[in-house]
């Protein structure tokens, strides 16, 4: 049974930004700080600072679709949703065709034996199934992953502070015990670049790619129609006809105030990741958070920390050293003023406690695994997922496939918790 | 046995979610069991005042800090 709800827009709605709310002009001033701060930035490097505007569209856009990876993966195990997932495939989609079209300049022979510099190409093995799993559990319990956590932490989420401590801690904790995994397990796994295995060739990768995408999105239709959630849809019904002022509404409304459907966050993220990538780099927050807590365990004595092999990975590894204000510094702390305007702008900005005290053990601990599996797996669901897969890397698609079976336990661990 | 519903009204407009819930209460009264996932606290307020008096069971559980799951079911 499908409910078919109707709003209705009469041409007197009133103005969603007039009168203006204190939070609205709070968002106007975040925003003339967030473009100053790229003008600053821009100042020193301007590909830092087209860098930095970039991530506060992408913290806009995180915030405005409610675009979370853990939600993405817990919804399907603990509602059937695949809304969420659906998204994340869009965006993914998108990047696809960016990405190899970028790729393709960069290396034109996939055969060469090189591989395009800055492309999240990944190593392949146990390492990457034990950081997805525990990742996937980490998120679940946490109740975000290292982006959404980010951008929560913008809107106000308590907790979500305390799972960042978690993450950088976790993050320490893979700096100390790198190496282990690097001489047992990182150092025999192979780099698996699709456009250079089997002859697939860029055409063949591609199509390979958009083929398994499209797949998982009918798969997950046939998982919701299973499991028979559903969301209403909205028909408007238009009284009178409205003027100018009231079509300027409803186009700011879409954009400032109402929530975007989380596919056409997909896509813009999707769009971001390829603008990104033009410039520098992929989409990944994971390579500064661990050069933060590198910092932090400099603060606490312990120096010099040598990651064997990671500066011949792509992506998050954070070995960028060109001053504190960097790429990946421009790329990670720029979408939290991005995720703030958005939340301003939709009222929505509110310091949250959680109800529970047991949540904050919950956002540490999810924290503490997301950390470690996301310095061990060389990225977050960003960096070794939502950026992998598009860089055509068979470790995207084992991360992913990982992350859905740590997400799986997760739901149940959480199933018990209450 | 009574049909069951789930209803996803995340990323709806809050009124639209309001309206969807209550609409959602009156078919609860007529047997239906149905479940909620909602983004918006004001549903944890205004549902447990539309319940009231109606001879329904409502269980509120909330997965992470922004998601609320409401069931509503007819008490038997």
């Amino acid at each position: 049974m499908l409910n078919s709800l109707e709003t209705e827009v009469s041409p007197k709605s009133p103005n969603p930004l007039i009168p203006v709310s204190g939070q609205t002009l709070a968002g106007f001033g975040v925003a003339a700080a967030g473009l100053g701060a790229a003008y600053l930035i821009g100042r020193e490097d301007a590909e830092t600072g087209a860098i930095w505007l970039l991530a506060l569209a992408f913290g806009f856009t995180l915030q405005r679709a409610r675009f979370c990876f853990a939600a993405a993966f817990r919804d399907l195990f603990l509602f059937g949703s695949a809304q969420n997932m659906k998204g994340v495939l869009v965006g993914m989609a998108v990047s696809t065709l960016g990405f190899a079209a970028i790729m393709y300049w960069l290396v034109s022979k996939p055969g060469s034996g090189s591989l395009p510099h800055e492309a999240h190409i990944l190593p392949v093995g146990i390492s990457v199934v034990v950081a997805g799993l525990v990742f996937g559990v980490g998120m679940v319990i946490a109740g975000g992953c290292v982006s959404g956590t980010l951008y929560r932490m913008a809107e106000g989420y308590v907790t979500s502070w305390v799972t960042m401590f978690g993450i950088l801690v976790g993050l320490a904790g893979i700096s100390l015990t790198w190496n282990w995994w690097w001489d047992h397990l990182i150092i025999n796994e192979p780099k698996i670049w699709l456009p250079a295995t089997g002859g697939l060739g860029y055409s063949g990768a591609v199509a390979l790619t958009l083929v398994a995408l499209v797949g998982i999105y009918v798969l997950l239709t046939w998982w919701e129609a299973r499991s028979g959630i559903y969301s209403p849809s909205i028909s408007r019904k238009v009284t009178g006809i409205p003027g100018f002022t009231d079509r300027l509404s409803h186009s700011l409304s879409s954009v400032f105030k109402n929530g975007w459907p989380v596919a056409i966050g997909g896509a813009v993220l999707g769009f971001i990741a390829v603008v990104m990538y033009t410039i520098h780099m992929p989409l990944g927050v994971t390579g500064e958070l661990l050069f933060l807590s590198q910092q932090a365990l400099g603060v606490l004595g312990v120096n010099d920390i040598v990651m064997k092999g990671l500066a011949d990975m792509g992506g998050c590894t954070g070995l960028i050293s060109d001053g504190f204000i960097n790429h990946n510094f421009a790329v990670t702390i720029g979408l939290m003023p991005g995720a703030l305007m958005g939340a301003l702008f939709a009222g929505e900005f509110r310091i949250r406690y959680p109800r529970v005290i047991r949540r904050y053990f919950q956002a540490a601990g999810g924290g503490v695994l997301m950390g470690y599996a996301a310095g061990l797996g060389i990225g977050c669901t960003l960096g070794a997922f939502f950026s992998a897969i598009p860089s055509l890397s068979v470790a995207g698609w084992v991360f992913g496939l990982s992350l859905a079976g740590g997400a799986f336990f997760g739901t149940k661990i959480l199933k018990r918790l209450g | 046995m009574p049909e069951s519903e789930e209803l996803d009204l995340r990323g709806l407009p809050k009124s639209t979610q309001l309206k969807e819930a209550l609409a959602a209460v009156k078919r609860a009264e007529g047997g239906e069991s149905i479940r909620l996932l909602t983004d918006q606290e004001i549903l944890l307020k205004a549902l447990p005042l539309a319940v009231q008096h109606k001879g329904l069971k409502l269980k509120m559980k909330m997965p992470s800090e922004d998601l609320w799951s409401i069931g509503l079911e007819p008490r038997i």
